[in-house]
């Protein structure tokens, strides 16, 4: 078990029904940077995130957070244990104002159980602050377009007080403007609150430019792994995107 | 229900019953005592189907549940009435345990728990008609109650608790879970909301309730057997009584369990099965016009008369 | 238990077994097409049931030409219903489970609505008619020729109903619909219509049923539910939409029931339908993912 890892996954397995989405996956997250997980669709990216989170069983392998195994607890424990996680659709509590999405992930994520409502609220705030939805705090989700809501899911992902941090393509969606302020929000995750993040992307130079690590992956298996350099000059990886015509530069 | 008017309303109300007694007739009573029943009732039933989204068909397995252990209690073993209540309360908590444990510890399809609860309503129905110690399909005499008065505050209070529950749940840390799993389970799980302890603690406590308003009633009827005991009926209009006034709502139970109740209760002077036809077609009415129920009537109502914004159309709103 | 009393329950089962996999294709079809749980299905059934009976009792109608009358207003009966009831709740742009709320109510109303004017018009009485009782000699049974009549009904439509899905436009559009809604609306499938159909053909199986069931079965105005309850069975059982393993449950459940009635007494025969839904649902819902609401 290395040092001082944040996250280590040993020869991961999984199958449904008859197809293998994740094969042999091994890789180790040094804690407190940016590392981007890429790859084709179907690549098993989203996969991986839903094993760490214990919403799928694996068939095979292990995942150690912390140097603590994560195998077989519940969603919820890992939750609590630190890892945050939000979803390619954006899927904040529609039911729920911004601040009690937030709020959710502050009672039962961060387990904040002797805050009081006013306190809680005021922590809640202060996500919401950060990620620059203040103004939303108390607007129905429902009434919230697709950037402010995917930025709420981000909140109460944050208000669960996370070690590290999974985002599922958290710029689907973002028209041109919206990227940078995102991109500025995941850089202050890293430097303000310490927390380690796990991007999933297919805007390619938005990775290459704000991560310090990529993961590739391709039909289930790591194809790659290496700093942004690396992975553009990496043969293979140009291959497995643009085929053998188009491999030339990436980023 | 906001605002001191409603709050005085609901006050004028609870004082209103428990004072009717002293000057309603022996009617009024036994109308209140299975208006205030099916208000516990649907109550009860909106605690959990209403707030996890799984609608329980067979929810009245533990109304024959707690009908039996009291009978058993009463008649059986000869034991005081009052520990029969408890001991209903005891075995369906037991029950809902055990079914929870088997069937909440999945991820199961909405649809499928329904079916399955009518299903085990139905076995547990067909067992008991076949245990000669309880009568089998004859059932059990029990002695009567003193005075129709005991079921009458029985059930008041325990219509006025699961009420008051509802709301305090409602707008408590575990109802914001609780709401949160509503809209989206596994997004609730990744936020570390148990999602397996929600829904098992509010199933508990949605049978647990049930249970003594059986106990009551068998007392009440001084009689049991397992057709009445278990009938499908109780299951179902705990279900259309929630939905017709807003599953999901605090009031939307009470609502629906009044009005249906009232408007059985008004057609019954004419042949069984027509009241039931003008009931049904009333009911399609409703909910063809207004699928949220009552409560979504209320709540248009509401905004225009004091023109306020329409109300979102999000899931699960209240 | 020697061999004929042994190939007797096994008739018998089978003859169930193809009834109530008749009603549960009729149902699966509903629910494909529309994703809706029709719990009225089985009155449609009673229905169906007592057309035939009193135009035989009435009339001396044959149950063979009542048998086609029934489908016909039966389909006519389940695309009004659908036109009334359903239509007006896609308007109210629910959400899913909003609507699944919404319909359940609605379909129970109709359940208690069609069961109370059948109380009400024909009694509680039981009904039964006499035809083609005579036994019919198939090596060391003698079975009455109206069960006879009523498996072969049973195979003709299930091969007319699978044949119809596999080679016709409309069994492809239909088939099409249940597996993806979005992608055969895309496809320019009109969804709407091919939901009425499906609702209508539907249906007409459970008048199909009914009818067929008034010849070997007491029929009373609550014998809808109870259908509605061993069909959902034989759906779950059997996979949703499909229609092999729909009519192998049928026939399963229905050997099961002929057994149980036999060993047990007749009390038990209903409850081992019960058990045997429970056990399933259960089972499935920890091993399989397709019992499991969707993680996305």
């Amino acid at each position: 078990m290395s040092g001082d890892a944040v996250l280590e996954v040993q020869g991961l397995d999984v199958h449904f029904g008859g197809v293998q989405a994740l094969r042999n996956l091994s890789f180790t997250i040094a804690p407190g940077k940016i590392i981007g997980v890429m790859g084709p669709n179907g690549a098993g990216k989203t996969t991986l995130f839903n094993l760490v989170t214990g919403v799928y069983r694996p068939s095979a392998g292990r995942i150690v957070f912390g140097g603590r195994p994560l195998q077989g607890l519940s969603p919820a424990r890992i939750a609590r244990a630190g890892i945050g996680r939000t979803f390619q659709s954006g899927r904040p509590f529609a039911n729920l104002t911004a601040l009690e999405n937030v709020l959710v992930g502050l009672y039962y994520g961060a387990d904040v159980r002797r805050a009081g409502a006013t306190d809680a609220k005021r922590r809640g705030q202060e996500v919401l602050d950060f990620v620059g939805l203040g103004k939303l705090a108390d607007r129905p989700v429902a009434s919230l377009n697709l950037t402010e809501r995917k930025i709420v899911e981000l909140a109460r992902a944050l208000a669960t007080r996370p070690r590290m941090l999974l985002l599922d393509e958290p710029l689907a969606g973002f028209n041109p403007l919206e990227l940078e302020p995102a991109i500025r929000i995941v850089r202050r995750i890293r430097d303000e609150l310490g927390i380690t993040v796990m991007w999933i992307e297919h805007i390619m130079t938005v990775l290459m430019e704000t991560c310090e690590h990529l993961i590739v992956l391709h039909h289930g298996e790591k194809l790659a792994e290496g700093t942004p350099g690396e992975i553009a000059a990496d043969a293979a990886v140009g291959d497995a995107y643009f085929g053998k015509k188009g491999a030339t530069k990436l980023g | 229900m906001t605002g001191a008017p409603a709050k005085g309303v609901i006050v004028a109300l609870v004082a209103l019953l428990l004072m009717l007694p002293a000057w309603g007739s022996a009617y009024a009573i036994s109308f209140l005592v299975s208006v205030l029943l099916y208000v516990a009732l649907a109550g009860s039933w909106n605690l959990f189907s209403g707030t996890t989204g799984y609608a329980s068909l067979g929810q009245g397995l533990f109304f024959g549940l707690g009908a039996y252990a009291f009978g058993v209690s009463t008649v059986l073993l000869k034991w005081h009435p009052v520990v029969g209540i408890v001991l209903a309360a005891a075995v369906s908590a037991v029950a809902a345990v055990l079914l929870g444990l088997v069937l909440l510890t999945t991820r199961i399809r909405v649809a499928y728990f329904a079916i399955v609860m009518l299903g085990v309503n139905e076995v547990v129905k067909t067992v008991v008609a076949n245990i000669k110690a309880v009568g089998s399909s004859s059932g059990l005499t029990i002695p009567p109650l003193s005075t129709n008065l005991i079921a009458y505050y029985f059930l008041l209070f325990l219509a006025i608790g699961v009420t008051a529950l509802s709301y305090l749940i409602k707008h408590s840390r575990w109802g914001l879970g609780l709401k949160a799993i509503l809209a989206d389970e596994v997004a609730a799980e990744v936020t570390g909301v148990g999602t397996v302890a929600h829904k098992m603690a509010m199933f508990v406590l949605s049978g647990t309730l049930i249970g003594p308003a059986g106990a009551m009633i068998a007392w009440y009827w001084s009689y049991i057997d397992p057709y009445i005991a278990f009938d499908l009926s109780v299951s179902f209009d705990m279900v259309v009584m929630s939905i017709f006034g807003g599953v999901g709502t605090v009031m939307g139970p009470v609502l629906g369990a009044v009005i249906i109740s009232g408007v059985k209760e008004a057609l019954s002077t004419s042949i069984p099965q027509f009241h039931t036809i003008i009931f049904g077609v009333l009911v399609l009415g409703l909910i063809l016009w207004c699928p949220g129920g009552l409560m979504q009537v209320y709540r248009i109502l509401h905004r225009r008369i004091t023109g306020g914004p329409r109300p979102a159309r999000s899931r699960g709103a209240q | 238990m020697d061999v004929t009393t042994f190939l007797q329950l096994l008739l018998f089962g089978v003859v169930w077994g193809g009834l109530y996999a008749l009603i549960a294709t009729g149902l699966n079809l509903i629910y494909g097409v529309m994703k809706i749980l029709n719990i009225a299905h089985g009155e449609l059934m009673m229905l169906g049931a007592y057309l035939t009976y009193w135009l035989f009792t009435l009339w001396h109608v044959s149950p063979l030409i009542s048998l086609p009358l029934a489908a016909v207003s039966m389909f006519v009966f389940g695309i009004i219903m659908q036109k009334l009831l359903i239509d007006p709740l896609l308007r109210h742009n629910l959400s899913m489970g909003e609507f699944e709320n919404a319909t359940l109510i609605v379909f129970f109303a109709v359940l208690l609505i069609l069961q109370s004017a059948a109380l009400l018009l024909w009694t509680a009485d039981y009904r039964v008619i006499s035809y083609a009782s005579h036994p019919v000699h198939i090596g060391p049974l003698a079975v009455a020729a109206k069960r006879l009549i009523v498996v072969l009904v049973v195979l003709l439509v299930s091969a007319a109903m699978y044949l119809g899905l596999q080679h016709t436009l409309l069994g492809k559009a239909i088939r099409a619909v249940s597996q993806d809604m979005t992608t055969a609306r895309l496809m320019g499938i009109h969804v709407k219509r091919i939901g009425l159909l499906g609702f209508g053909i539907g249906s007409a199986l459970a008048g199909i049923a009914g009818s067929l069931a008034s010849t070997i079965y007491v029929i009373t105005p609550t014998v809808g539910l109870l259908f509605t309850i061993k069909a959902f069975t034989v759906m779950v059982v059997g996979g949703l939409g499909s229609q092999g393993g729909t009519l192998l449950a049928g026939l399963l459940l229905g050997v099961l029931e002929s057994f149980a009635s036999f060993f047990m007494g007749a009390e038990y025969k209903d409850l081992s339908g019960y058990v045997v839904l429970i056990a399933f649902i259960v089972w499935k819902s920890r091993t399989s993912s397709a019992f499991v609401s969707e993680i996305k």
